[in-house]
Parts: structure tokens; sequence; C-alpha cells
């Protein structure tokens, strides 16, 4: 663990250099401390010397499938992974999730959302560790106030949402994992069982109705977000 | 070697002779009168040689037939006897102007089949060079249309390297900002190329999974945010789960077209867009339909169909202005077929233009 608290290191794992040196730039714009591997070996070295607060992980890179340095890495920690990948790569992305990364990025993408995403899952490493599961969490996203506890859901100043039991386990499993991404695969077995069959027309459905009951401008989601391909997102404040 | 296609072949000749030989007889025993039976019999050497492959079933049934001419319908009856004076040579005849009849069918028959692959050969490469002349113009729109932004992020980035020290912050806010808006514009650009691959490709198949048409939306929706901020975008939808078979990237990828090209092109200050998705009935099948409508000046009418139609592909024609407005609607045009849906532009009533693109549906099963 890093020795000073207030500076959290993030490892990037990255080989092209235009797009490391924006990282780490914004990295220390936003009080953390970047280091870079540039390949898959260097990657390796640096992890078993330095144990960052959370990995930035380039799937494509040139020696080594992105993957393996996953597998690898959750063989003795549970460090944050976020990876990053392209445009029409879903299956990698789905893959690297379901193999233990915490989040990804898809190629190009903004300071903001770099920023977001790690502070997101930086959030829910240290909430895991502190062990709280007292299950009187209440999650809240502007207006949407979601008591896991009460197992009720407002909008607004007490507006009571009414869900089937099924639409109501599928947004507390949101809220559990509020800003994360939790792919189709993870909610069904979540919801439906680790036999349950992985056709997710099931699980869009119940999405689409919950979605119906919760957003105004189906444009513009303010609560629950679509990641095409991957799975479904609670946005965080 | 086709066994099943020999052993119908063969069939059919036996049955079309032994068809002749009743026919034959019947009309021995009414008109009483053996005459006609080689003539019915060239009938079925005609027939056998138009529907068997190649010569030789005609040709034995040639042989087959004079002999059974000989055997039943030539005195002595029930005998084969070329003794009497006359028989050698009808025989003769018999045989020879029976292979002629069945060498020509055959021949004929191979003639037609030789036009219609021609034909078909013909068909297919005029496909290949419209695809071929569509690559070709996409191309060359591509790479000119790749050119202006590319010119404006290598000027931006010349002059605040030439001016490091003389720059203001205001001209150093400007000059990121271009670099910023082209770099946009270069990411669709690519992305629709990506597409026109994956479509122009003549042996891929397009890979559909059913997909729920309002999620496609959003996530379109959210990226041409990104591009426009300030956009102002109103969403309807039906009530029904619209679950549609499509490549969800090749989706999206028209919508954010056709809404850039609104956004860009319409003239709209307030960058509104109204989008509906509902059901509708055509051709006897139920479409998702998704309807963009812009508040800008309108499509000036004959354009519509040269947009639609690549025309403005032309460069002649294309300033760099229209930045592509022709190449991404060609590239909508393409996906859409190659989903067997429709694609169809008019303006509104009360100003603006409508755009709209319907996909075959499928059925939601309900169910917990």
């Amino acid at each position: 663990m890093n020795s000073n608290p207030a500076k959290r290191t993030v490892l990037v794992i990255e080989d092209d250099l235009s797009i490391s040196n924006f990282i780490c730039s914004v990295l220390q714009t936003n009080g953390y401390t970047p280091l870079i591997a540039e390949d898959g070996k260097q990657a390796k070295l640096m992890l078993t010397s330095h144990c960052p607060d959370l990995i930035l992980l380039d799937l494509g890179l040139p020696d080594i499938d992105g993957v393996d340095i996953i597998k690898w890495v959750r063989e003795w920690t549970n460090v944050p992974i976020i990876v990053v990948s392209a445009r029409g790569r879903e299956a990698d992305k789905v893959e690297a999730l379901e193999l233990g990364a915490d989040d990804y990025l898809t190629k190009p993408f903004g300071i903001s959302e770099l920023i977001a995403r790690i502070k997101t899952a930086l959030r829910h490493a240290d909430r895991a560790s502190n062990l709280d599961n007292s299950g009187n969490e209440v999650v809240t996203v502007g207006d949407l106030k979601i008591d896991i506890g009460k197992r009720r859901v407002t909008l607004g100043e007490d507006k009571e949402v009414r869900f089937t039991a099924i639409e109501y386990k599928i947004v507390s499993l949101l809220a559990k994992h509020v800003g994360k991404v939790l792919t189709y695969d993870f909610i069904i077995k979540e919801i439906w069982g680790p036999y349950a069959s992985s056709d997710n027309q099931i699980l869009r459905v119940n999405m689409a109705n919950i979605r119906r009951k919760l957003e105004e401008n189906p444009a513009e989601p303010k609560y629950i977000v679509t990641e095409l391909g991957v799975g479904y997102r609670m946005l965080e404040e | 070697m086709n066994y099943n296609k020999i052993l119908k072949d063969v069939i059919f000749s036996m049955a079309m002779l032994v068809l002749a030989y009743y026919v034959a007889s019947s009309i021995m025993h009414i008109t009483l009168q053996e005459n006609n039976s080689a003539l019915i019999f060239f009938v079925a050497v005609v027939a056998i040689s138009r529907y068997t492959d190649g010569y030789i079933y005609g040709i034995i049934a040639s042989l087959v037939s004079a002999v059974a001419i000989n055997y039943f319908f030539m005195y002595p009856y029930w005998k084969f006897n070329l003794s009497i004076s006359g028989y050698p040579i009808a025989m003769l005849s018999l045989v020879l102007s029976s292979i002629v009849i069945s060498t020509l069918t055959t021949q004929m028959k191979k003639q037609g089949e030789q036009n219609e692959k021609l034909l078909k050969l013909q068909a297919e490469a005029r496909l290949e060079a419209e695809k071929e002349r569509m690559r070709g113009n996409l191309l060359r729109a591509v790479s000119h249309d790749l050119r202006t932004p590319l010119t404006g992020i290598y000027g931006a980035s010349s002059v605040i390297l030439s001016k490091r020290d003389d720059i203001t912050k205001e001209e150093m806010v400007q000059f990121a900002e271009n670099i910023q808006s082209d770099t946009q514009w270069l990411i669709n650009m690519v992305e629709n190329l990506l597409s026109v691959t994956k479509v122009a490709d003549v042996d891929a198949e397009l890979k559909k999974r059913d997909e729920i048409m309002e999620e496609i939306v959003t996530e379109a929706v959210a990226k041409v945010r990104k591009r426009f901020p300030g956009v102002r975008v109103n969403m309807g939808m039906s009530d029904e789960i619209l679950l549609v078979p499509m490549d969800s990237m090749l989706i999206q990828q028209v919508m954010i077209n056709l809404m850039e090209n609104a956004l860009r092109h319409s003239g709209d200050k307030e960058k509104r867009l109204d989008i509906n998705l509902y059901e509708e009935s055509r051709d006897g099948k139920n479409m998702a339909i998704f309807e963009l409508r812009d508040y800008g000046k309108g499509i000036n009418f004959e354009n519509i169909d040269m947009l639609i139609e690549n025309v403005i592909l032309n460069t002649k024609l294309a300033s760099d202005a229209t930045r592509g407005s022709g190449l991404g609607l060609s590239v909508c045009k393409s996906i859409i077929n190659a989903h067997g849906g429709f694609i169809e532009a008019r303006n509104a009533e009360s100003g603006g233009s409508v755009f709209r693109f319907g996909l075959e549906t499928k059925e939601v099963l309900a169910y917990e």
C-alpha cells in the first residue's frame, strides 16, 4: 500500500507514447501518481515491485494479451483494473470484465470519463475493503433514491416508483454497484441464478420497462445508462 | 457421379418408352393402323433427350425404339424381323432419324443452359462493377474529406508551436478547440469507413443480433452530444418495446450520421432535434421506425434524391463546408439496404426536414 494516503498510484500499461503522455498529465493534475509500463513484461515487473492502487490496462498491447495480465493479477490481489479498448471490441471488454476487470474505457475517451471511472473504481475498492455490508444502504442519484434496507424506490419528493420483484432486484443490484458497469451475464447470474440461460432478452426487456418507469426523456438518461454490447451502469452523482 | 440423377434419368427414359408403347398400341387398336408408332416413339425420344443429362439416353432410346417398333408394331408382330424386304432400310432410317432428333434436342438443351449461365455471370459482373464504383467513389470522397480536418489540425498545432512564446491564452484556447472539433469529425469519418467495409464486403454476411431499438438510439444520442454539446434532443417512443435484429454498431452509425447531418446543415442555431420511435406496418411486415426531425431550413427537394443517391460524392458539387453529408447519407442507405429496411426523407410542413428509416421487428416474447 502507498505510504502517502493522499496520493494514490496508478499504473498505466500502455504502449502508445502520445496516449500515455496525455494520461500521465491528467493523472498528475488530478492528484494521482502515475507509473508507466510499455508492455506486458514491464507491467509484471512494476506490479511486483510497486503495488499500485489502480491499474489502467490497454487491451491492445504488442507482446501479451491484456487478459493474461488480468488473470495473473487476480491470482493475488483485488486491485481495481480499468481496461482501455477500441470501439467495436465489446467482446474483449466483456471478457476482461468477466475475468475480473472492474470497468472499461473506450478509445477515444475524454479526461472527465477517465477521472470519473478511476474515482468510482477506487471508491468501490475502499468500500469493499471496509466490509461495509450493513444492508442499510441508501443510494441517491439526483432525484432517485433507492433505499435498499427498506426496499423502496422514490423519485423526487416521495413519489414512490412501483417495480415488479425482478425489476426491483435489478435496480438494487445496479445501485449496490453504482457508477460501475455490470455485464449482462453478471446481472443474469445474480438475479436468475448461476444456471440461468445467457440469452439476455429477458433482462433487456425488463430494463426497457424499468427505464420507462424512471426516465423522463429517454434521450437523456439520468439514472441508468446502457453500455451496448456490454451491460448496464447506474450513474453516480 | 450423381447416382441419384442417373437413376432418375434411367427410370424416366424407361417410363417414356413404356408410355410410348402403350400409346402406340392403343392407337393401333383404335385405328387398326400401325404407321403412327414411329412418330410416337420419336416424341418419346425427344422428351428423353430434353430431360436427361447428355446424349447417351437419347441415343440408346433411339435404338430401343427402333427395335420396339420392329418387334411390336411391324409384321410379323411379337418378333424381331429384318428379313422382309425394305425392313433393314426402314430400321436404319428409323434409328438414324431418331438419333439425329435426339442429338439436336440435347444440343438445344445444352445451349439453353449455357445462355442461362452467361446471363448470371453478366449480372454478377455488373454488381461487382457497381460495388467497385461505389468503393472508388467512397475512397475519393473520403480522401477529399479527410484532408480538410487534417489541414485544420496540422495548421492549428503549427501555429501553437511557432508562437510558443508569444501566444495568448485566448489564441491557445481557440486553436485547441479547432483541433478538438476537427478530431471529432475525423472520429466519425473513421467509423463511417469501418461501417462501409463491413457492408461492402461481398462475402461477409451481416451479423445481426436482437437489439432493443431505444437502447441504440440512446447511445447514438450520447455520442452526438459529445461532439455537439448544447444539442437539444427530444425523444418520444411508443409503449411497445421494439425488438429488431440488427448490427447495432452499423445502425448506431446511421442514427449518428443523420443527426450530425441535421446539426451541421439544417441551419437551426438552437440545435433542436426530435426523435420518434414507433411501429408501422409496411407490406404486411411490422417495422420499427426511427424518425428524426430537425427545425432547420429543410432540404431542397431536388437534393433529397441527389443526397441519397450519392451524386454529391462527385467532388465538383461538394464544397469543403458540406463536409461529407452526401457521404454520410450514402453510408446510411447502404447500411439500411443491407438490413432489408427502407430509408426516406421529406420536408416537414412547419419547416425543417424529416428523415426516417424502418427495420423489420421481431416479436417480443413477454416473460418474467
